[in-house]
């Protein structure tokens, strides 16, 4: 199915519209949509006429643009962008102007991407709900009691109600394909070293993977093949040579092993669990071998998350204390009292509670039996996911065992906000590649997102399943009527 | 979890907490250890190896941004400093 991207670039180059006019549709949707949805913090629409201009006048003097020149996208605001404010929707950072950009921004600046804006997510991404933040609740398009998913929820909300094209997330335990999965949009968690994490406000260092979502699987593809690039300066990210995905994106999945994950899909709710069976049989009129398998040690992957973003979130978020950047308090008579009354008032208490949690599952005689003892088992569920991929191509399962939840719903029960990453977590651990891609709706008319997961460095076949199941299937046009989502597809 | 542990993480961690906070994550942090409880009692184990896959770059010097930048975010500067009150 060919995506926006594809369609908006022949628009821009055939001269049908220019990036000024595409993007002031784009702005205006952000008015008439985003003083009810709140999905963005910041709207930069100064600097989004200024690139809308730039491409313009390439394409008026007869200059080839690339395929992402021109075309209005976003970033979750955890990204650093140079002059433009960058929250992670934390008063501690409500301040904070990046004096430079990340390298993903970078390498889609060098495309001319024009940015409409940053957005909404939940405080440094800890949560699955986008209601954790400074700026208020992301509202999904779908029904506005409902939850976007999140941490990535503002990014999700703006991609599937036209107020970006594109938009960058980042994904710990499943930030980008579970609001992905929510709100009806396509979501990508690249392999662990695939993007570089330069200049990515940290959560949990070696979970957290800057990622993509987009209305199709196409416009997924372009975008990755984009900012995924070796990067000297973060020292995690591979040099490896990268497949191009985008390219025969719709080659045959004739043969490819998919397995169903037996033990993710147990217990799933009636529409669920139809959503899935018929998403199965679709891939297996595609080609695919079908198969289900059970995976060992799944039942752990959401307590080691817990205790190993915990302790990583302890130490990163040790560097706000109202010294360099960022909020300080007023009042203090002390270094001792500013940076305790800083951190006290400048934090919200989800991340107050996940950093206690890391300094105690850290302390003295609790670092051998959680930390430790969390490290050894993530090995051990690395070790059975492995052996599953000695049988299978692709993983299966759903993106999430619910559908958008209602609002607060989940927030006074943590184990239970976090039991909503249970499909997504392992891909974080392994530090493998996973997508969400759009399977159906529940009886509510709420988005079912399907799961696929694949080996280190496999994006270019797990695009390519999901593109043909796109295709085969056409979810995104099977929309049930009514809420704010996508007018044009 | 008892008050006085909770009180001891909140001193490590850099937080002052009211007696509501201190009431509401007392609930809520014990039924996260709880939870996190599972990995202690599950039989599961694999040695533990620390990967490092690092790419290190070599160490090479140079100015990647001019000092008013740096300063440029800070709350309070003095004389091209960082500014801070007094360590008491």
């Amino acid at each position: 199915m060919k995506g926006k991207i594809v369609r908006l670039h022949e628009k821009l180059i055939n001269g049908e519209i220019t990036s000024l006019e595409l993007t002031s549709k784009y702005l205006e949707n952000i008015r008439k949509f985003d003083s009810e949805i709140n999905s963005y913090i910041t709207v930069t629409q100064e600097e989004a006429f200024k690139a809308a201009k730039a491409t313009d006048e390439k394409i008026a003097k007869g200059e080839k643009v690339p395929l992402l020149s021109g075309i209005p996208m976003s970033f979750k605001d955890n990204l650093s962008t140079k002059g433009i404010l960058t929250t992670c929707a934390s008063k501690i950072l409500s301040n904070y102007i990046p004096v430079y950009d990340a390298f993903v921004v970078e390498k889609l600046y060098e495309q001319g991407a024009v940015l409409l804006g940053k957005n909404n997510m939940d405080e440094f991404s800890m949560g699955s709900s986008c209601e954790t933040g400074y700026y208020g609740r992301t509202k999904n398009p779908y029904n506005y009691e409902r939850v976007t998913g999140g941490s990535s929820g503002g990014g999700a909300a703006a991609v599937a109600t036209d107020m970006a094209v594109y938009s960058l997330g980042s994904d710990s335990g499943g930030s980008v394909r579970q609001p992905a999965s929510f709100c009806g949009v396509v979501g990508l968690k690249p392999t662990y070293g695939a993007v570089s994490r330069n200049g990515m406000i940290a959560f949990a260092s070696s979970f957290d993977q800057i990622g993509v979502l987009a209305t199709t699987v196409e416009d997924t593809a372009i975008v990755f093949d984009t900012i995924s690039a070796y990067d000297a300066i973060d020292a995690t990210c591979s040099g490896k040579k990268r497949d191009k995905c985008f390219e025969d994106i719709n080659r045959d999945i004739k043969g490819v092993k998919i397995g169903i994950i037996k033990n993710l899909t147990r217990e799933l709710s009636g529409e669920i669990s139809k959503s899935i069976k018929d998403s199965c049989e679709s891939l297996k009129s595609l080609g695919a071998d079908i198969t289900e398998l059970r995976i060992d040690n799944l039942d752990l992957a959401m307590p080691v998350y817990c205790i190993l973003t915990c302790a990583e979130a302890s130490s990163n978020l040790a560097r706000y204390d109202g010294v360099r950047y960022g909020y300080r308090t007023k009042d203090y008579e002390s270094i001792d009292e500013m940076i305790r009354k800083t951190r006290s008032e400048g934090f919200g208490s989800e991340v107050k509670q996940r950093i206690m949690m890391g300094n105690y599952v850290l302390g003295a005689g609790r670092y051998e039996n959680y930390y430790k003892k969390a490290m050894s088992i993530r090995q051990l569920i690395k070790k059975s996911v492995d052996e599953a991929f000695e049988k299978v191509d692709v993983l299966l399962s759903p993106t999430s065992i619910v559908t958008a939840f209602k609002e607060e719903e989940k927030l006074k029960d943590p184990i239970d906000m976090y039991l909503s990453d249970l499909c997504t977590v392992t891909a974080n651990i392994c530090g493998y590649p996973a997508l969400s891609v759009p399977c159906g709706f529940d009886n509510s008319g709420l988005p079912v997102g399907l799961q696929l997961m694949g080996r280190n460095f496999s994006e270019k076949l797990l695009l390519n399943v999901a593109y043909k199941f796109e295709d085969a299937n056409q979810i995104i046009y099977k929309k049930p009527k009514g809420g704010a989502y996508s007018f044009e597809i | 979890m008892q008050k006085e542990e909770l009180e001891r993480l909140a001193r490590l961690s850099m937080f002052n907490l009211t007696d509501d906070e201190i009431d509401s994550f007392k609930n809520r942090m014990q039924s996260v250890i709880t939870f996190t409880d599972l990995i202690e009692k599950a039989g599961a184990h694999a040695d533990f190896i620390f990967e490092n896959s690092d790419n290190l770059r070599n160490d090479t010097s140079c100015v990647p941004f001019e000092q008013s930048d740096i300063l440029s975010n800070a709350p309070t500067v003095k004389d091209g400093f960082f500014s801070l009150p007094e360590v008491k």
